[in-house]
C-alpha cells in the first residue's frame, strides 16, 4: 500500500453508497445538479478516496457547548460487496467463487473496510478466503508446461478470469518462477 | 572403566592441524607461482606477499560479502553499507586486473618457446574474476533500487534530530551512494515540480506530505516475511553467546517475541523459518541469522 501503487489508485476510485446527514449548499454537483445545495438523507455513491475521510471528520457546529461527539458527514451504508448475500458465498465454497465479478479489488477493499470499522468478522473471512483460495492458486500456478501456450488449458483459463487483481499478481509472480525453474532445469 | 580424553585429543588435534595448514598454504603459493613464468621478479614478490598474508582471510571476507548480498537482496530496508569489506575487496579486484594483465604479457612473450605452459590458472582467474565482479555490481544495483524506492524516507530520517542509526547518511551508505541518492532526488523534485507541482495550490506542493489521508513517504514494510536461516556461532564479550538459550528439549536456540501476537517462538540453530522481518532484525544484524 503505497503513494504511487497504481493498483491501489484504481481500487480507491471504487463507489461506496452512502447518506448525507446534514444539508450542504453547493456540493450538489455530487449528485449532478450543480448550483443546488445537497439535500439531507440523500443517498449517493462516491468513491472510496473521498468517502473515508468524509465518514470519519464530522461538521463543525456553531454550538460551543456541543459536547457530542460530532455526527459525520456522512454515513456509509453496507455496500453490497460486503453483503450478508457474499460473505456467506465465500464461506460456502471459497475456492469456486468467481471474484473478479464481484470486485476486482475485493482484498483491497475489504482490509479497508474491516480497518475503517474494525471489523473482525470480514477480516476472519478474509483470511480463510486467502488460504482455500491461495492453495487453489498455487496448483494452477505450478502446474505449467515449458511450453506455455498449449499448457493453459480452458479450465485454468476460466479460473483466472475469477482471480482478483492481488490475486492475479501472486498468480503471476508464482508461475513465473516456476517457469523459469522448470526452464532451468530442462536446460542445464 | 571409560577415562574420556576426548580433550587431550583435541588439544593434540590443534597443534598438528596449524603445522600442516601452514604447510599447505606454503604449498598453495608454490603452485600459485607456477603459472606465471614470465613475471618479473618485482610482481612475483609482491603476490607473494599478498596472498600470504591474507589467503584465509581473503576467503572469509568473499563470504561476508556473499551473506551480505544475500541479506541486502532479501531484506525490505537498505541495510547499513559495509564500507571496510567493500574497500578491501575493490582494492583486491584492482591488483587482480593489474596481475592478470601482467601475467598475459608474460604469455605474449612465451608463447613462441614454449606451448607446453598451461592457460588454465589464468583462465580461472579470469572467470574468479568475474564472479567477484557480478556479485559486487549486484549488491551495489540492489542498494540503489532501494535508494531510489525509499528515498524521501532516507531523506526524512536523516534530518531528525535524534537517530542514531539513521543519523549519519555516510554510515548508512557509500560516498558514491551519497551523492547518487541527493542528485537522483533532487532531479526526481525538479521534474515533478515542473510538470505538475507548480500548478498545485500551495499546501499541496509538498512530496513528503504524511499529514493527508495517505502518507508520501514510502516506509520499508517492517512486516515483510523472509525466510530466514538461523546459523547461530557468534561469539560476543562474555565468550559465548549471550542471547543463546536452550527450548524444551534442551537444543540451543534464540527465543524471538512478535509483538503483535505476544507469541514467543525458538529459533532452532541451523533450522529454517518464515517470519517477519521486523521481529529477526537485530539478530540479522548481528550475523546470529542470515536471510535467503
Amino acid at each position: 500500500m503505497g503513494y504511487y501503487d497504481i493498483d491501489d489508485i484504481l481500487a480507491e476510485g471504487t463507489r461506496f453508497p452512502c447518506r448525507f446527514n446534514y444539508e450542504i449548499p453547493g456540493l450538489g454537483y455530487l449528485e449532478g445538479n450543480p448550483g443546488k445545495p445537497i439535500s439531507k438523507h440523500s443517498k449517493l455513491e462516491l468513491p472510496l478516496w473521498m468517502v473515508h475521510l468524509l465518514a470519519v471528520v464530522g461538521a463543525q457546529s456553531g454550538d460551543i457547548n456541543d459536547t457530542e461527539e460530532p455526527l459525520p458527514f456522512v454515513e456509509l451504508l453496507p455496500p453490497d460487496l460486503f453483503a450478508p448475500r457474499v460473505l456467506n458465498a465465500i464461506k460456502s465454497g471459497a475456492a469456486s467463487l468467481d471474484l473478479h465479478a464481484i470486485s476486482p479489488y475485493f482484498y483491497t477493499l475489504a482490509e479497508r473496510w474491516a480497518t475503517l470499522f474494525s471489523d473482525k468478522e470480514l477480516s476472519q473471512v478474509l483470511k480463510d478466503m486467502l488460504l482455500e483460495r491461495g492453495q487453489e492458486i498455487n496448483n494452477y500456478a505450478v502446474s505449467v508446461s515449458l511450453h506455455s501456450n498449449q499448457g493453459q488449458t480452458n479450465e485454468s483459463a476460466v479460473f483466472l478470469q475469477m482471480l482478483d487483481e492481488f490475486e492475479k499478481q501472486i498468480y503471476r509472480d508464482a508461475n513465473v518462477n516456476c517457469k523459469e525453474m522448470k526452464k532451468w532445469l530442462a536446460m542445464k | 572403566m571409560n577415562i574420556d580424553i576426548d580433550d587431550i585429543l583435541a588439544e593434540l588435534d590443534r597443534d598438528t592441524t596449524a603445522v600442516e595448514r601452514e604447510s599447505s598454504s606454503y604449498d598453495d603459493v608454490g603452485n600459485k607461482t607456477v603459472g606465471g613464468n614470465g613475471v618479473s621478479q618485482l610482481g612475483d614478490v609482491e603476490k607473494q606477499y599478498s596472498v600470504q598474508s591474507s589467503k584465509s582471510e581473503r576467503i572469509s571476507d568473499f563470504q561476508k560479502l556473499v551473506t551480505q548480498w544475500r541479506n541486502e537482496r532479501m531484506s525490505p530496508e537498505l541495510l547499513p553499507y559495509p564500507h571496510e569489506l567493500m574497500t578491501r575487496t575493490l582494492h583486491r579486484i584492482q591488483e587482480r586486473v593489474e596481475l592478470i594483465e601482467t601475467l598475459s604479457m608474460g604469455y605474449l612473450e612465451d608463447d613462441r618457446e614454449s606451448t607446453v605452459d598451461s592457460k588454465l590458472p589464468l583462465l580461472c582467474m579470469e572467470a574468479e574474476l568475474e564472479r567477484l565482479k557480478f556479485l559486487v555490481r549486484s549488491f551495489i544495483r540492489c542498494r540503489l533500487s532501494k535508494i531510489d524506492k525509499y528515498s524521501i524516507y532516507l531523506r526524512q530520517q536523516s534530518e531528525l534530530p535524534e537517530n542514531p542509526y539513521y543519523g549519519r547518511l555516510d554510515l548508512l551508505m557509500s560516498e558514491e551512494e551519497v551523492k547518487y541518492h541527493m542528485k537522483h532526488s533532487e532531479i526526481l523534485l525538479k521534474l515533478f515540480n515542473n510538470s505538475i507541482l507548480k500548478h498545485l495550490p500551495e499546501e499541496l506542493q509538498a512530496v513528503n506530505d504524511t499529514e493527508g489521508s495517505i502518507s508520501m513517504v514510502d516506509e520499508p514494510n517492517w512486516h515483510k516475511t523472509v525466510f530466514i536461516l538461523v546459523c547461530g556461532g557468534v561469539i560476543d564479550e562474555t565468550g559465548t553467546d549471550s542471547k543463546l538459550t536452550t527450548d524444551e528439549d534442551g537444543k540451543p536456540c534464540y527465543s524471538v517475541i512478535i509483538e503483535d501476537l505476544n507469541e514467543e517462538i525458538y529459533l532452532l540453530i541451523g533450522a529454517v523459518y518464515v517470519i517477519r522481518y521486523s521481529v529477526i532484525k537485530d539478530l540479522m544484524n548481528e550475523g546470529r541469522v542470515i536471510l535467503i
